[in-house]
């Protein structure tokens, strides 16, 4: 194991120093041919032809939120159904296992259905 | 006569007049696919076996143990470092030539012959040109996003490698024992990168993209990960190896044909006691279908790819989060894009369409790898699984083109809505029915 897990480290280390690397190397090239040189005009955020008129750092309605809350209450869900579904194939007792999944699934899926009623999953109100 | 506007049109046409013609257009498409797969799969198989075996070698010679142990445990790494820019590069050409064949006109055909090099072209612009930061931005996380976006698809590919050599020497130490879930893990990171680019860059635009773009993976990401449970349930593995030895021998053993079961199928008729075996087999079919479908729609939704293009809709939000990006740090996200996109499409095959192996039966496919393994050229039994499963995800990316060049985007919610409301409910009844069907195999 211990060498997936050098693998795991080196493809880790060298993705992010690539990416920086080329970052870096791009910089390097903007000052050498002198291409880099900002204006106040160039740098101005875009905002469709007309000057910038608002914060953009502003309080803004993440509708998101609610859906990230479910999203964590699921992906933890998967974390724990892979083993179960892994012995799946395995296991002499399968009516035990899917009984099992089944009120794990339906807690979870009842929260759903509450976020649904309450009108989380609705765009238009 | 003045100079009027018919004129100056006369004057500055273009001497060659190009008519697209399907036949012509469809040929040299297939050409110029057949150039670029011959590259990209000969620079990689070059680079790996340069550091898997000729360097280390070379070094042992000279008695240099420690570096030729290093540099033969750097290949895998070798190789994708040399297949993410190549790959990129030529998926970039290869949508828009399938686009504008599909639209019938001639697409990039300037740069090099019939287009060949334009996304290098392309490439080396990107590189000269200015890269700006917005005022107000912040600079360090500005900087850091596209990287942040680009790293996890370098990692992702750890699990693959291994699929697609077979375990061949320095490979066999990237077989994960928990692919899958490893690939759904990091596959999930470069999201980060997208809110943080999108808030960085002091643009209303690249706010709501980054935003709208966090929302959907997460949305879609459920589906996905839901499905994928289901396919462990009939696989019985989450090693990618493993799965993709299940399906070796013929197509019908693929999983997306009812997981081997479609041999059963034949049993259907004539009606009598067996039949139900054959009801069963067409269950198991209906079911691995609807399982490839959902992976497929939540892998482009993900992705972002056009339907599901929300975040960066160019009618609307101008780009999404990369409104402000220019120069190399567009140039990584462009990169990370079209490789999750190659992963995604890798890991569809590998999960649904037989891996890496030769849709034969497994006496030939034995066959011709034994002799590959037994020339004087060393083992090269490897090449074959890694261009079959290359050429199978090329085929998954075709349609994802195909499928771009065909749809309309959808309003915002209902892409949402169509998430949660009809994938994740039919999903979580498909991990009950695929357990369901696992034990009532007759």
């Amino acid at each position: 194991m211990s060498s997936q897990l050098m693998q795991i480290g080196i493809f880790t280390v060298v993705g992010f120093l690539l990416g920086l690397t080329l970052l870096l190397l791009s910089a390097v090239i903007q000052r050498i041919f002198g291409i880099y040189s900002p204006t106040q005009v160039k740098t101005e955020p875009y905002e469709c032809g007309i000057k910038v008129f608002h914060e953009t750092k502003i309080q803004y309605d993440i509708k998101y939120y609610l859906y990230a809350l479910i999203f964590i209450v699921f992906d933890v869900e998967f974390v724990f159904l892979v083993p179960w579904a892994v012995i799946f194939d395995v296991t002499a007792n399968r009516m035990f296992l899917i009984i099992e999944a089944f009120i794990f699934v339906f807690m979870l899926a009842l929260g759903l259905y509450y976020a649904w009623t309450k009108g989380v999953l609705d765009f238009d109100e | 006569m003045g100079v009027t506007y018919l004129n100056l049109l006369e004057k500055f046409r273009p001497h060659k007049v190009y008519k697209a013609s399907p036949v012509v257009g469809i040929f040299s498409f297939l050409v110029l696919c057949a150039f670029w797969f011959a590259i990209i799969y000969g620079a990689t198989v070059t680079a790996a076996v340069l550091f898997a075996k000729f360097i280390p070698e070379f070094l042992l010679s000279l008695n240099l143990h420690a570096l030729a142990q290093t540099t033969y445990y750097l290949a895998p790494l070798i190789a994708v470092m040399v297949l993410i820019p190549a790959n990129a590069t030529f998926l970039v050409l290869n949508e828009r030539k399938i686009l504008a064949l599909l639209t019938v006109r001639m697409g990039p055909n300037r740069v090099g012959p019939n287009g060949f090099l334009q996304t290098i072209a392309d490439a080396i612009k990107l590189l000269f040109k200015e890269d700006i930061t917005p005022q107000g931005a912040d600079k360090l996380i500005f900087s850091l996003a596209p990287v942040i976006f680009f790293a996890p698809t370098t990692i992702a590919f750890i699990p693959l490698l291994a699929c697609a050599t077979n375990n061949f020497g320095p490979f066999a130490s990237c077989d994960l024992a928990i692919g899958i879930l490893f690939i759904m893990a990091i596959s999930s990171i470069p999201v980060i990168g997208l809110v943080l680019g999108g808030w960085a860059s002091n643009n209303k635009y690249s706010l709501m993209g980054g935003l709208r773009s966090a929302a959907q993976s997460i949305s879609y990401e459920i589906p996905m990960v839901l499905t994928v449970i289901s396919l462990i349930v009939l696989t019985g593995s989450i090693n990618l190896n493993e799965i993709a030895d299940k399906q070796a021998g013929s197509i019908t053993n693929w999983n997306i044909f009812a997981f081997g079961n479609l041999p059963l199928l034949l049993k259907l008729f004539p009606l009598g006691k067996d039949s139900v075996i054959g009801v069963y087999a067409l269950a198991v079919l209906g079911l691995s279908m609807i399982l490839f479908f959902i992976y497929l729609i939540s892998a482009f939704a993900e992705l972002n790819r056009i339907p599901f293009d929300l975040p960066e809709a160019e009618s609307e939000l101008v780009s999404g989060y990369n409104t402000e990006f220019t120069g190399m740090k567009f140039a990584l996200f462009f990169l990370a894009e079209y490789t999750a996109l190659f992963i995604i499409c890798c890991l569809a095959s590998v999960l649904f369409l037989g891996g890496g192996h030769l849709p034969v039966s497994s006496e030939i496919e034995k066959n011709i790898l034994e002799l590959l393994a037994t020339n004087s050229f060393g083992d090269l039994s490897w090449l074959i699984p890694s261009s079959v499963l290359m050429i199978k995800a090329y085929a998954l990316i075709f349609i994802s083109v195909w499928v771009r060049a065909t749809l309309p985007r959808l309003r915002y919610d209902q892409l949402m809505s169509f998430s949660w409301k009809f994938l994740i409910p039919l999903s979580l009844i498909n991990i009950f029915v695929s357990a369901i069907l696992v034990s009532i195999k007759p």
